[in-house]
């Protein structure tokens, strides 16, 4: 097997790159790690697709998971994997975060992101909204972690995302941001709660195509929603497991 | 003035009650779910599902992504219920793993059983499937839980 050209160990958490690889500016990275809907997981796995990413890295656990190992095309991979072409940088997710590993694993991506020399860190969220079955389109807000991604992300015209919660890798991922000066760039879709949502996934990926200037066909994966719901119903359900443990916020589907 | 103390102490039982119901649910996810497989040889998929708590019925809803919606059956005993609808159209093993073994396996199915909450009242269920193919189940509760 293809040792990796570059590693990197930090509190359980390994980093590799297969290859050297540069991104053109301006340069995007989006994170597809699992939460309400898996909205990000779908939308980074669309992005890989249709815009032909190339695998050059990844991030695995190496404590706090069972001992499992991805493989793919008979390389050993990692649970989160990474892709790149031009000026887009993907982060997709083949498993849930497990809870421990979110504090050093935020941290360890916007240094890599730093590093790389990314304008904007793109997450992926799915907001849990409960009346999201009678919404005919989900609908796309923004957070944005200075005045840098505000500007970038303001001119769609999109909503702000003004009240609520962010729970798990995204919440920690922004706060560090903030600290940082990264630009984050938080997209969150109205999203099933309990259920994969390939409709809102596409909406996000949508605004980012107009946020990197570029057009991203989502008809395949309109097309393909229901065969990609039963393809990610085991990492739905582990998502929820994985959720249930970090969230104690009060939930809107409680009827307290 | 003392009817508020029991009102409120009737609240604050009903929220640990609920809370610690809450803590089993939990528990018991995490030690069942990951030793379950949700797929079976046999050709059947297992769809996810979620049980809402209301104050007066309990709502469930279960993806039945790719089924042919005219075959959905549902089936409720005392305790639990069925849940049986075929796929539009097979599905290999490897099309839904992304694995390449597997190939010979084809699912044609969606099977599930639910336990039912033992206040659910399945005589009287409601059973319709949403145009995503989401369907939903309303039970009514024969216990009403007074909102706190």
């Amino acid at each position: 097997m293809q040792r990796p050209f570059y590693e990197e160990e930090r509190n359980g958490l390994l980093l590799v790159e297969y290859e050297e690889y540069e991104p053109t500016k301006p340069s995007f990275m989006v994170l597809g790690l699992p939460d309400t809907g898996l909205v990000g997981v779908i939308a980074a796995n669309h992005l890989v697709s249709s815009l032909g990413l190339r695998e050059v890295g990844g991030v695995d656990f190496q404590t706090a998971m069972p001992p499992v190992a991805v493989i793919h095309e008979g390389q050993l991979r990692t649970a989160l994997r990474l892709f790149h072409k031009d000026n887009i940088v993907v982060l997709a997710a083949e498993t849930p975060i497990p809870p421990p590993m979110i504090y050093p694993l935020s941290s360890l991506l916007i240094d890599y992101a730093q590093r790389k020399g990314i304008d904007y860190i793109i997450s992926v969220v799915g907001i849990a909204t409960p009346n999201r079955g009678e919404l005919e389109k989900p609908r796309v807000y923004w957070l944005a972690s200075n005045e840098k991604a505000r500007k970038k992300v303001e001119e769609l015209g999109l909503d702000i995302f003004s009240n609520g919660y962010l729970v798990g890798p995204y919440a920690l991922i922004l706060k560090t941001s903030v600290r940082r000066r990264t630009s984050n760039i938080v997209l969150l879709a109205d999203a099933f709660i309990d259920f994969p949502d390939p409709e809102a996934a596409a909406e996000v990926v949508k605004v980012i195509g107009k946020l990197a200037g570029m057009e991203i066909d989502v008809q395949k994966l309109l097309e393909q929603a229901e065969l990609i719901r039963i393809k990610m119903r085991e990492l739905m359900r582990q998502t929820r497991q994985a959720m249930a443990e970090m969230q104690r916020a009060p939930s809107p589907m409680l009827y307290a | 003035m003392s009817m508020d103390v029991f009102e409120e102490m009737r609240r604050e039982m009903e929220r640990l009650r609920r809370r610690i119901q809450e803590e089993i649910d939990r528990a018991f996810a995490l030690m069942t779910a990951p030793h379950t497989r949700m797929w079976s040889p046999d050709g059947t998929l297992q769809p996810l599902h979620q049980v809402y708590a209301y104050p007066d019925h309990y709502l469930i809803l279960v993806d039945l992504a790719g089924a042919d919606t005219g075959s959905v059956e549902v089936k409720a005993t005392e305790n639990q219920l069925i849940i049986e609808a075929r796929l539009q159209q097979t599905i290999s093993y490897s099309d839904v793993y992304g694995t390449t073994y597997g190939r010979e396996v084809r699912f044609h199915s969606y099977k599930h059983v639910i336990p039912l909450p033992p206040d659910a009242d399945p005589s009287n269920m409601r059973v319709r499937v949403r145009p995503n193919k989401l369907l939903e189940i309303v039970l009514p509760r024969r216990i009403r839980v007074r909102p706190s």
